[in-house]
């Protein structure tokens, strides 16, 4: 299980750099605990969490889920900041660690010179020394030479289309499907593990401002190109936290969108109609298509507040994925809190028959005399359910 | 792991938790996975709090995750035998901060005492340490053992005493 999630979490950081953990920690959700993904901020209380994460939890209980003031969904606004500091940390955590590392190493080399010192009379050795040091720089100036290279494909692979926030289990989703013929195909090559290189490669260069663009697009960019008009391209290459400016694409609605309903007042057939309507699944009865729709409210919203939103057919994906996960036997060994059953109650009241009928005497004394109305708090409690 | 969205993301917050958990040291309890595999089932040992009737007990306890973790609380079990108002007596926790968000229908829980999805398994375990020191009898679980706390003391002391020692031997 471990070898497929992504092992990235603050304790990666050395001991001895506590403020970075702290900043990692402090860019990720407090309910999911990944970095913020279209961060929403409460204009209420100010907390920050992932539009999903806090639209979750807001469809069991409309309160903030870090201070538990009174929440609602109309007190959510997107921290577009947030989203561009996640991602330029992100994109930069690769690349401190190496560093970080690199000078762990190096120090640790040098205290090794440092230990064969007193053997430097000889010659020889000395020799060895300095090729296994020459060696080390040229290994070293390789790895370099790796990090900036990997530097340019990312930069190119951002200039080419906005970043688009995809799980690798939405990679997993995408492959599991060969229809993907609605699927924009500029909005998921961004991430360059995604799609295979021969992709990128298809890009050319823009006769006017020489920016590589992919060849189906070049029309478009060059139009905006020679009109002055600003790409999205450079956009997203030069200043990310510009696209907090930009108006969010529209998503491209294949479907209606749809808004929150009050459950009570729907039959079985009209929920099932309701749900049709808007394309989504319609079995099972009333309680999972209710569940159903909620989820599907949530995660059509936390995509509309995202700058990049993915394809109506993902976020139907994404959908089927959740039930899937939820339809899932529990593991082994799982205790559920089930309610006593009717064996339970009946033995209780056996057992406790007594104290019982003690406590109805005792609530028939103090009922005779309302003047001494102090009930015994001690042994009503006893009556309470667990 | 699977395919779904949900789960994976309560697994990565399981691993997040369970590393953290693993960097620090509390004088509370200690924690790790049952099976390498599954991230969703932990070992707990509960060390008894110093001055109360627990003091010295080694309590294991097994921790179970719902698959759309955090927006459902886990459930918290003892293994060890347990007495005590707020334990069942088949070793299930009975505790606000482990009961769903949203208000108690019996009317007996606030619902800030009750579970929300930023809470964490060091905050459920803190709770549970602090509530083995500090039962509330005003809602047991075990009838029993409320009925003895409050009524005699001396013995539920020296029941939980017997626990403490058969915690240790089993250990």
């Amino acid at each position: 299980m471990d070898m497929h999630l992504e092992l990235e979490d603050p304790s990666d950081w050395p001991d001895t750099l506590p403020r970075l953990r702290e900043l990692d920690q402090l860019l990720r959700c407090p309910v999911c605990k990944e970095y913020f993904g279209t961060a929403m901020v409460t204009t209420s209380c100010g907390h920050t969490f992932c539009s999903l994460c806090v639209r979750r939890c807001l469809a069991q209980e409309t309160r903030c889920p870090s201070c538990r003031v009174s929440l609602t969904e109309s007190e959510l606004h997107p921290n577009r900041l947030i989203d561009s500091i996640v991602h330029t940390f992100k994109n930069g955590r690769p690349q401190l660690l190496d560093a970080l590392k690199d000078k762990a190493d190096s120090a640790e080399r040098s205290k090794q010179r440092a230990a064969l010192k007193p053997k430097q009379g000889c010659v020889h050795e000395r020799r060895m020394q300095e090729m296994d040091a020459s060696q080390k720089r040229r290994r070293i100036g390789t790895r370099n030479a790796g990090i900036s290279d990997n530097r340019v494909a990312h930069t190119s692979a951002v200039a080419s289309s906005p970043v688009v926030e995809l799980t690798s289990s939405d990679v997993e989703l995408m492959a599991n499907s060969d229809d993907d013929s609605d699927f924009m195909p500029d909005k998921i090559s961004s991430p360059t593990r995604t799609r295979p290189a021969t992709k990128l490669q298809s890009s050319v260069p823009c006769p006017n401002c020489q920016e590589p663009v992919r060849q189906a697009r070049i029309n478009w960019h060059l139009d905006r190109c020679l009109s002055g008009r600003p790409t999205r391209d450079t956009l997203a290459a030069g200043a990310l936290p510009a696209l907090g400016l930009q108006a969010a694409p529209a998503a491209h609605s294949a479907l209606p969108r749809p808004t929150k309903l009050a459950y009570s007042l729907f039959s079985e057939a009209k929920l099932r109609r309701t749900l049709k309507d808007l394309g989504i699944p319609t079995k099972g009865d009333k309680q999972q298509m209710q569940a159903r729709h909620v989820e599907w409210v949530n995660l059509y919203m936390a995509n509309a507040d995202s700058l990049t939103p993915v394809s109506h057919r993902l976020l139907l994906r994404r959908l089927a994925a959740w039930e899937e996960s939820l339809a899932k036997p529990p593991a082994d060994g799982t205790v559920k809190l089930a309610p006593a059953s009717e064996g339970d109650v009946a033995e209780h009241a056996a057992k406790y028959a007594d104290s019982f009928a003690a406590l109805v005497t005792l609530a028939n004394a103090t009922r005779a005399k309302p003047t001494t109305v102090v009930s015994d708090s001690a042994s009503d409690s006893l009556l309470s359910p667990p | 792991m699977d395919d779904s969205v949900v789960n994976r993301a309560a697994a990565i917050k399981l691993h997040n938790e369970l590393k953290e958990l693993s960097r620090t040291t509390s004088s509370a309890f200690s924690v790790g996975l049952i099976d390498e595999d599954n991230l969703f089932e932990w070992g707990v040992t509960m060390f008894g709090p110093p001055d109360t009737a627990y003091e010295g007990g080694l309590f294991k306890a097994r921790m179970v995750f719902p698959k759309n973790y955090p927006f459902e609380p886990p459930t918290l079990t003892f293994e060890s035998d347990m007495w005590h108002p707020n334990v069942y007596s088949d070793g299930r926790v009975c505790i606000s901060i482990l009961h769903n968000s949203g208000e108690d229908p019996h009317g007996y829980e606030e619902s800030c005492e009750r579970w929300n999805p930023t809470q964490t398994v060091e905050t459920i375990l803190l709770s549970v340490h602090a509530m083995l020191g500090h039962p509330n009898d005003e809602s047991p679980a075990n009838v029993d053992a409320a009925k003895m706390f409050r009524e005699s003391p001396t013995d539920y002391r020296r029941k939980v005493q017997r626990c403490v020692e058969r915690s240790m031997e089993n250990f």
